[in-house]
């Protein structure tokens, strides 16, 4: 919870406007002509006149305010609501106060506005005012300062504004989609890392893997005192209080992820483009697999400082959800093979199952069954990570998540439409030829099928196919 | 529908401006100079420089029409006031004064005649301003996004607000003629003193008493 707050109590009545001005000459005028002619009838138009413009300077518009900014949470998921509650106090003065309290331009505003209009009587006020918005992409999003905007009853001065409290981030992560599980489809095992050959049965390690809630079965022994002394204190110990200690397991299975966040994986719209469906991807088989024990790494494109290395828990989902929510897309091609190559010290020690989330769209094949020259380094590296496995007893498998580039063109436009058959049926070839080096290429059109269906789909068709 | 209303009431209120302003016209004696002056108009004097009148502020509140709330209202008052200023000039100020002996009508009950008319244009003058400006307010909230119900709380309240301030300046009228007036045919001093008092000292205090924060605020700027 984040809460802000700055109180202005100094008096600024700020200057006078236009209108007192044509209000105090028309009463001059008036005055003027009433003696000038000896009138009584403008005299009294004058005493009109001056009483509105005695009684309306006389007034004091809101001062006296105070506005306390309160997000109930500054770290969320993509499409997750955000409530913000003001508290605005205004304590003298009549008149209209207006307070903005600004979001940024990519979420979504889904209850009330941020913009509130307040009338403030003669005792003092505080009101709170609520809005909500919904994340609509992930990153570090700064919600600038709280505006407001005293007015004079009458708009005899120039409105006073202030801004309060100070900017806020908000961390927007990118959302998780939970993949099923196959479990019910007969056939044989086309992926090398079945789900219960690990973990669960396999002996305890010295290394620390995280703590969480007691279970049936676990010994007292690794009952972690300190941390459910904690958890308990000031009321009564219950079963879902005590925290236990838990180790990695022997025989624990990799996963490494390659994401690609080159220029290519920026194209359609800042919220729906490829890149984002890849980090959705990578966030996917993230969850899913550290859930079930596994190892997981990442190379975010080719840059070092994007290396995550291997480890499981809570605490690598936590720390690759960082960093898939701070990515931007980069200049340049994609350098499969340079990615590889620095992360050969981790393919080597884990060797790791291998998914690759890129484009296989951005070149045209020049013949059937033939790699385009844009896509050798994608080769290249694949062939390297077969290599580096083979070392081995174990082999190091390849999968590609081929992210449909052209599926981001317009839908209703007739030749859009032809244009993307013809660009799927060549992606087609381009990934039959890619299959020929044992890699597994799962194409996938985001923008008609969820990712976690995709798989499942593909998961089925595999298995009905052996 | 609310704004079907607010169309209907400052129609009305033009009317009632248009009429008072005719009458003053029409009775006045340069009206009436000016109706005689034209022959090919068959009908009293009083109508057809009355209909002079109505004609004049008609075309003023026509070329008005889109401007916006002070101009338009400012623009009406003016011409509204420079129709009573032949009125004026025979009223108690030209026995006082004796600066237009040729105006003087035999005819004193005139004068009340012409407070009447004058006070209804200024009071109309100022509720069309206040709705006028109450509607541009409202659309000019809503456009900027603020939620309808607000926008209705804030307006309401500040042109309720604007006519309290109307009826004010109407009560110090109406104690003003409570007060004795000097001898007939001249202008009352009470109300001069009061009027010294109420259009000269109160808003030079005012002005000064912002002063000092007005300078504040222009250097913060």
């Amino acid at each position: 919870m984040i809460t802000t707050g700055q109180a202005i109590t100094v008096s600024l009545p700020g200057r006078i406007n236009q209108g007192v001005v044509v209000l105090a000459a028309s009463t001059v005028l008036l005055v003027a002509a009433g003696v000038g002619f000896g009138s009584f009838a403008f005299l009294s138009g004058a005493v009109i006149l001056a009483s509105i413009y005695a009684v309306a300077n006389l007034m004091r518009g809101p001062s006296g305010i105070s506005v306390e900014r309160v997000i109930q949470k500054n770290s969320v998921w993509v499409g997750d609501e955000v409530e913000v509650l003001l508290k605005l106090t205004v304590n003298r003065g009549i008149g209209p106060v207006f307070v903005r309290c600004p979001i940024p331009e990519v979420m979504e505003l889904v209850d009330g506005s941020n913009l509130f209009g307040v009338w403030k009587g003669r005792g003092p006020k505080t009101v709170d005012l609520k809005f909500k918005f919904r994340t609509t992409v992930r990153g570090v999003f700064t919600c600038d300062p709280v505006l407001w905007e005293a007015h004079h009853p009458f708009r005899f001065r120039t409105p006073v504004h202030e801004i309060a409290g100070t900017p806020e981030d908000i961390v927007v992560r990118a959302g998780i989609n939970e993949i099923s599980r196959v479990t019910n489809v007969r056939g044989l095992a086309i992926n090398p890392n079945p789900m219960m050959d690990m973990s669960v049965i396999g002996n305890q390690t010295t290394e620390f893997r995280e703590i969480r809630n007691f279970a049936i079965g676990d010994s007292v022994k690794s009952i972690n005192w300190k941390a459910t002394a904690r958890k308990s204190s000031g009321r009564e110990l219950t079963a879902q209080d005590i925290l236990v200690n838990d180790y990695e397991r022997e025989g624990k299975k990799a996963i490494w992820l390659f994401l690609d966040t080159t220029s290519a994986m920026s194209v359609g719209s800042s919220l729906v483009n490829p890149l984002e469906h890849a980090i959705e991807a990578a966030g996917a088989l993230s969850f899913y697999y550290l859930k079930r024990g596994y190892q997981v790494g990442a190379h975010l494109s080719n840059r070092n400082s994007r290396l995550i290395h291997m480890d499981s828990g809570q605490s690598q989902l936590r720390k690759i959800s960082r960093e898939l929510s701070e990515l931007s897309s980069e200049e340049g091609s994609y350098d499969f093979r340079r990615s590889v190559q620095m992360c050969r010290r981790q393919i080597l020690r884990y060797v790791p199952e291998c998914f690759v989330i890129t484009r296989l769209d951005t070149e045209e094949p020049l013949q059937s069954n033939q790699i385009p020259p844009g896509l050798d380094s994608l080769i290249t590296g694949v062939k390297a990570l077969v290599a580096y496995g083979s070392r081995g007893h174990k082999s190091v498998r390849v999968n590609i998540v081929a992210i449909s580039g052209y599926a981001y063109t317009a839908q209703n436009d007739e030749v859009n439409s032809v244009a993307r058959v013809i660009r799927g049926l060549e992606t087609d070839l381009i990934s039959r030829a890619v299959r020929r080096y044992g890699v597994n290429v799962i194409s996938w059109d985001p923008t008609s099928s969820r990712f976690s269906d995709l798989l499942l789909a593909h998961a089925l068709s595999g298995r009905g196919k052996r | 529908m609310k704004l079907t209303i607010m169309s209907i009431l400052i129609v009305c209120l033009r009317v009632v401006t248009i009429s008072a302003v005719a009458v003053a016209f029409g009775i006045s004696v340069v009206g009436d100079w000016l109706a005689r002056q034209i022959p090919f108009i068959p009908g009293s004097p009083e109508y057809i420089s009355g209909g002079i009148a109505v004609l004049v502020m008609v075309a003023v509140i026509g070329l008005r029409w889109n401007s916006s709330s002070v101009p338009r209202n400012l623009t009406l008052a003016a011409v509204g006031t420079f129709f009573h200023v032949p009125g004026a000039l025979q009223g108690s100020g030209a026995n006082w004064l004796n600066v237009a002996p040729s105006l003087t009508t035999d005819i004193p009950t005139q004068e009340p005649v012409f407070v009447v008319t004058f006070m209804v244009v200024i009071v109309t003058s100022v509720l069309g301003l206040i709705i006028d400006s109450a509607r541009e307010e409202a659309s000019d909230l809503l456009r900027r996004g603020l939620v309808e119900e607000s926008v209705r709380t804030i307006v309401k309240q500040a042109a309720l607000l604007k006519v309290g301030t109307l009826l004010v300046g109407l009560s110090v009228i109406s104690v003003i003629s409570f007060i004795p007036i000097g001898p007939p045919d001249s202008l009352p001093p009470a109300v001069l003193a009061f009027v010294g008092v109420l259009v000269i000292i109160i808003p030079v205090v005012v002005y000064f008493d912002t002063w000092t924060s007005r300078n504040v605020s222009e250097k913060e700027g």
